[in-house]
């Protein structure tokens, strides 16, 4: 199965279209033959962007007088830090809330640089499915331990409420983390698709310009609008499983 | 058009044809792939969450709470101050509607105080004006008396000398005369007058 497409020559002057994953290095577990990938690299840049600008803000937390006007970048990561924290609080309520602030923050944070990565003309972690369903296990995880945690037994004897809708409540706990992550996965990919569609079809001098809008939709707009629901939808499922209501 | 459509299907024929050539990329695929790459991710994602939350959230809320009490802190020590000020401006306030009050009861006590002061004063004066008044009688009288004994005392001593000159020379009628305005000239008019 490939996905680097070579257009025919009369179409396009036989260039390259490459969205896939490339295998860089081939290893061995549990008799299974795998490969280290374009998306493991991708997710070490990501991670390391994340990781320099949380070291920075440590930094500048640490040198910082609490009792004194912040600075410019202690302001930004106060304000990032008081977003994200409001956004969890209103999302998962005051009671239960502040305890997956961390995650949340976490996971949006991973998202949005993710998301974004397709900028730095990185092939995006989240256009790999393994990592969409990865984050979408985890939360599937996170919701179903606050669904035993708070409702106890009755997070399983509500399956069987209706008795007849029983499949169909089962099916949709599955299908939760199922379409967190293709939803997630679909739509960066498709952003993948089509930027690399557009710069291997547009002649090289249009492509200077004419993508610029498209990463601007592509890219910015739909990769925070998902990464936001993303983190959105962790915490809605999760909230509904607390014993109280907000 | 005609172009395009050949095209389009030139390409639906080559295209599974280089499929074959290059197999070192994926898209996507239920495999163990997927499984191993899911693992790693999850494993990234725990380390991010830890790091996350020692270097970046942590630490920065510490900060705010920090900052929140402190401001929590001053605005109560702030209303604070401005409650006493109310109290003290209060205070003042009463206390300033009251010094006219108290000048006047000042003043018109020591009004009073002088008033007793000057009839006291006076009192005394006439007191001592009359101490004075009866000493001063009662010298007078002291001395009138006084002056009436030496008068009597002289009296007699004058008779005892008339007497004596009298008895010395037993005269006429004339020198009678005579001799008690002689006398009476000796002892001088002062005598009689004092």
């Amino acid at each position: 199965m490939s996905d680097i497409i070579v257009l025919p020559s009369h179409a396009l002057l036989g260039r390259t279209v490459d969205f896939s994953i490339h295998y860089l290095k081939e290893y061995e577990l549990f008799g299974h033959k795998l490969y280290i990938t374009t998306t493991h690299v991708s997710i070490a840049i990501v991670m390391l962007i994340i990781l320099i600008f949380a070291v920075c803000a440590n930094i500048a937390i640490r040198k910082a007088d609490p009792y004194k006007k912040p600075g410019k970048f202690l302001n930004l990561v106060e304000l990032l830090v008081e977003t994200l924290d409001g956004i969890t609080i209103n999302g998962m309520g005051k009671t239960y809330g502040y305890k997956y602030r961390n995650y949340i923050g976490s996971l949006f944070i991973f998202l949005f640089v993710a998301n974004l990565s397709g900028l730095l003309g990185l092939r995006p972690p989240t256009a790999d499915y393994a990592v969409t369903f990865s984050l979408a296990m985890i939360s599937f995880v996170i919701i179903h331990y606050a669904g035993f945690k708070y409702q106890k037994l009755g997070h399983i004897t509500d399956l069987f409420k209706p008795l007849l809708l029983t499949p169909i409540n089962i099916i949709g706990e599955i299908a939760t983390p199922l379409s967190m992550s293709l939803r997630l996965f679909g739509n960066i990919l498709s952003g993948t698709v089509l930027m690399s569609l557009v710069y291997g079809l547009l002649p090289k001098a249009l492509t200077y310009i004419v993508p610029g809008f498209l990463h601007a939709y592509l890219d910015v707009f739909s990769g925070v609008i998902q990464a936001y629901v993303f983190t959105m939808l962790t915490m809605v499922f999760t909230a509904q499983n607390f014993d109280v209501e907000e | 058009m005609l172009n395009y459509i050949q095209g389009l299907s030139t390409f639906a024929k080559t295209a599974p044809l280089l499929a074959k050539e290059v197999d070192d990329t994926r898209i996507f695929g239920i495999d163990p792939q997927l499984l191993a790459d899911a693992a790693i991710m999850g494993l990234a994602m725990m380390v991010l969450f830890t790091l996350l939350s020692f270097l970046l959230f942590n630490p920065a809320r510490e900060l705010l709470e920090k900052r929140q009490q402190k401001i929590d802190d001053d605005l109560k020590s702030a209303s604070e101050s401005k409650e006493k000020m109310e109290e003290l401006k209060l205070e003042y306030n009463e206390k300033l509607k009251n010094v006219d009050k108290e000048a006047d009861e000042i003043l018109s006590e020591s009004r009073k105080k002088a008033l007793k002061r000057e009839n006291q004063i006076i009192d005394e004066a006439k007191a001592e004006a009359n101490r004075i008044i009866v000493q001063a009688n009662k010298e007078a009288e002291l001395e009138k008396s006084k002056v009436k004994d030496e008068v009597k005392k002289e009296m007699i001593s004058i008779a005892s000398v008339m007497a004596g000159k009298f008895v010395d020379e037993s005269i006429d009628e004339k020198r009678q005369a005579a001799l008690i305005d002689e006398t009476l000239k000796e002892m001088g008019d002062s005598t009689w007058q004092s």
